[in-house]
């Protein structure tokens, strides 16, 4: 009530801000949420993390519910599975530029069981004008990734995946290399060492390159997913026109494919194969690799040997310390002092 | 070794695997700057232990054991890290000072630094001194 008044005797009346609210969100959302939510099937975000319903969405939200299913059947053999992935952090900041580290994990598999994992680095990288001057980088990209410690993490941990996918895909054959994230070409790759070039690689030495996204940010892949949770079996949908039609830099066929039976999640895929035949693929890769809650093996070995520990990045930076002949400076976390000691 | 914190009486110390100590053992703590000296004698040994170094030992373990493993470590950091894997803190008992005169005293009221204090073992022969003096 005091409030009221003082907001009142300030010339503010705390209804108009009701008015203005009404008004600005009016032209995008529907004032009448009750009315607009009756009857629908709803699931509550967490932190932001990309969830999907167990069961689906359910028939009634899938306007492309003729896409057919095709079931996956399980080739065993002598077909090798290598799987790739990377992580990189930022480890500290100079006044002209920034370090970086860089681990990545390459795990093998055959005949369903993983015989061997490569864990490659810490290694540093720092990024500086200097640094960036005398590298290959195109100075537009130079500048995007010096303003953005986001765009150089992504640019790094890309750069260093795309140079183990060429050796991989160079030296071996007949395999399947698989790669976490969708097969799509970036601005941050390297001119000689892209995707493409990675595919064509994949070609020449029948190898199939398969990458499996854990989430998707096209929500109709979501929505038309319903036939295969339904489904009791390892099977796929293909979305390639839908995918295609969103996005113009990926390359292969786009799939939905659920690995393994029951409540397995349904995942993105994307498939180049040496001859078109992603059955073929798909086959290789589920008799060759062991399906972890309807996720390759060798796929989530490769994350966790390419995930910084804490003890790693201490370590890291007591190599800096003692190596690099700089001087530490204290520093201090704006936000916490800003807005106090509760968690926010 | 290095000392990370005091309790009461007690001192906990940091030390690496090749600075090697026995409960019992006694230590002397020299201040560089202050130019004093404490006479401590650890009573526990115990890993240098917090959640995250357990939960990287636990998931490093379940690593090796699903396959061989392959390292590719230019800077050496694994090494760094089993150091800090090994790491071990001794819980020690204040037992008396060293004055200037390096004579025993009672005078353990003073806080030795962190940062400028040597620690090394301290023989039973040197003891043997101290008391004699």
């Amino acid at each position: 009530m005091i409030r009221q008044l003082n907001l009142r005797t300030c010339g503010v009346n705390p209804d108009e801000f009701e008015c203005v609210f009404e008004r600005s969100l009016s032209q995008c959302l529907s004032p009448n949420i009750k009315e607009a939510l009756k009857g629908k099937k709803i699931m509550f975000t967490r932190d932001e993390k990309n969830l999907l319903p167990v069961e689906g969405w359910g028939i009634k939200a899938n306007p492309y519910c003729t896409t057919p299913v095709t079931t996956i059947q399980p080739i065993v053999g002598n077909t090798m599975v290598s799987a790739i992935d990377s992580s990189t952090i930022q480890i500290a900041e100079t006044e002209e530029g920034s370090l970086y580290g860089v681990k990545s994990g390459v795990a093998i598999s055959i005949g369903g069981h993983v015989l061997m994992h490569f864990k490659i680095g810490p290694i540093l990288f720092y990024l500086s004008e200097q640094t960036i001057r005398n590298s290959e980088i195109d100075h537009r990209l130079a500048k995007l990734i010096l303003a953005d410690s986001d765009f150089a993490k992504r640019m790094i941990r890309l750069r260093v995946e795309r140079a183990i996918q060429m050796k991989l895909s160079r030296r071996l054959s007949k395999s399947i290399l698989l790669v976490d994230g969708s097969l799509k070409s970036s601005l941050l790759e390297d001119r000689s060492q892209n995707i493409k070039t990675v595919a064509e690689n994949c070609s020449l030495q029948q190898n199939s390159m398969i990458g499996i996204s854990k989430n998707t940010r096209f929500k109709i892949l979501d929505r038309i997913s319903n036939p295969l949770t339904k489904i009791r079996v390892p099977a796929y949908m293909d979305v390639d026109l839908i995918v295609k039609s969103l996005v113009r830099n990926t390359i292969g066929n786009s799939l939905l494919v659920k690995f393994s039976s029951n409540n397995s999640p349904v995942l993105r895929v994307d498939v180049v194969t040496p001859n078109y035949d992603k059955d073929e693929s798909l086959g290789k890769l589920l008799g060759n690799d062991s399906m972890v809650h309807g996720y390759p093996e060798t796929l989530q070995l490769a994350h966790h040997i390419s995930i910084f520990t804490n003890t790693e990045i201490s370590c890291l930076k007591g190599h800096v310390l003692s190596n690099c002949d700089v001087i530490e400076l204290v520093s201090e976390d704006i936000r916490k002092t800003l807005l106090g000691s509760i968690p926010v | 070794m290095k000392i990370l914190s005091k309790n009461g009486n007690e001192l906990v110390m940091l030390a690496m695997k090749t600075e090697v100590a026995s409960k019992g053992d006694y230590l002397i703590i020299e201040d560089e700057k202050a130019r004093r000296k404490m006479v401590v004698q650890i009573y526990d040994e115990e890993y240098l232990s917090s959640q995250s170094l357990i939960e990287d030992i636990v998931k490093d373990e379940v690593v090796i054991a699903s396959s061989t493993e392959n390292l590719h470590d230019p800077l050496n950091i694994s090494n760094l890290s089993k150091m800090i894997r090994d790491a071990r803190v001794f819980r020690v008992k204040i037992r008396a000072a060293i004055d200037l005169s390096n004579k025993l005293s009672n005078d353990v009221t003073w806080l030795p630094s962190r940062v400028y204090s040597n620690v090394r073992r301290l023989k039973i022969s040197e003891l043997d001194l101290l008391n004699v003096r």
